[in-house]
């Protein structure tokens, strides 16, 4: 292996020695046929170019995301394991069936219908007979009684 | 970089997407002077064009290797090169053997085809006797015309360096023949 230097002479051309090369070693082959030899060597790379236009299936185009998304979901599992383990458990749990109650002026009106002096009857107004008519009797009864 | 360069640089693009056309136009901005380098590594035209499609075929094997801000032909030529070389080496070649038919004149007299052997074979162990590199480089310069810059840029090198590589063959040269000139002249 020798050490390349650098020449800023341009060598001369020499016909002498170029007659002489020419004799020994021969001038480029004449008449070769570029679009023949072109097309050989796309011939014998027509199925490496195939496996390179391949489209990827699904598993291959997700692969890039899952690098990133599987740590990204470790994290995520980790804290959530880290939260449910310190977080305090409620004393109490919630009933199975919710009751309802209204009030008016921060009392209970069917508490009251009940401990008033005619009993069933004034729970009956406010809680409704079975009928549903109670609504419009009620407001009848209350229309009659106004005064004209 | 220069706009040949670009060129090669967005078919490099295109053929590692797998496209045949770009494969098609970067084969033949490059085949003449892939087949030319490919007959001075061999010495043999049907040789030449075996390694050319060679050389073709392992750099698209590892065109991902290649660096796309950087020139393609010397990257492409020295795949060539050190291609050529091996080939060279494991193959008991027809190189030299391969003589152009127009060498031996019908109008030598038998002494002068001696001495023109002679100085063939001569001129033959000399060159064989002269760095890989150098002997691609004075075949191209001497015998195709090639310019030192055209060289250059096939080969990855300064153009200084081809000079360079020039002088010292033809003084490496001169040195070999210059018995049988001084032969010649006495």
């Amino acid at each position: 292996m020798t050490e390349d230097r650098e020449s800023s002479i341009e060598p001369v051309r020499d016909p002498a020695l170029r007659a002489a090369l020419v004799d020994a070693f021969g001038e480029q082959p004449a008449g070769v046929d570029w679009a023949a030899v072109s097309a050989r060597a796309r011939e014998a790379a027509q199925f490496r170019l195939r496996g390179r236009a391949r489209v990827a299936p699904w598993w291959e185009q997700v692969t890039p995301w899952a690098t990133k998304l599987l740590p990204l979901g470790a994290v995520a599992a980790a804290a959530a394991l880290v939260l449910a383990i310190v977080t305090p458990r409620p004393a109490t749990t919630a009933a199975d069936t919710t009751v309802v109650s209204r009030t008016v002026d921060g009392r209970d009106a069917i508490a009251d219908a009940i401990a008033s002096p005619n009993g069933s009857g004034a729970v009956q107004r406010v809680a409704g007979p079975v009928d549903d008519d109670w609504l419009w009797n009620a407001t009848a009864a209350a229309h009659a009684a106004e005064p004209r | 970089m220069t706009a040949d360069d670009a060129i090669d640089a967005a078919l490099v693009d295109r053929v590692r997407g797998g496209d045949v056309d770009a494969y098609d136009e970067l084969v033949r901005r490059h085949v003449q002077r892939a087949h030319a380098v490919a007959y001075r590594l061999l010495g043999h035209r049907e040789d030449a064009e075996d390694l050319v499609q060679d050389a073709f075929i392992q750099a698209l094997d590892r065109i991902d290797s290649f660096d796309s801000t950087r020139a393609f032909a010397p990257w492409f030529f020295r795949v060539l090169t050190n291609r050529g070389l091996n080939m060279r080496q494991s193959r008991a070649l027809r190189t030299v053997s391969e003589i152009p038919d127009d060498t031996a004149s019908s109008d030598d007299s038998p002494e002068q085809s001696a001495e023109r052997e002679e100085l063939r074979s001569r001129l033959r162990e000399a060159v064989a006797t002269l760095p890989e590199r150098q002997q691609l480089i004075v075949q191209l310069f001497e015998i195709d015309g090639w310019t030192s810059a055209e060289i250059a840029s096939t080969l990855g090198i300064s153009d200084g360096t081809v000079r360079w590589h020039v002088h010292e063959a033809r003084r490496a040269l001169r040195e070999a023949l210059g018995p049988l000139r001084r032969q010649e002249q006495s």
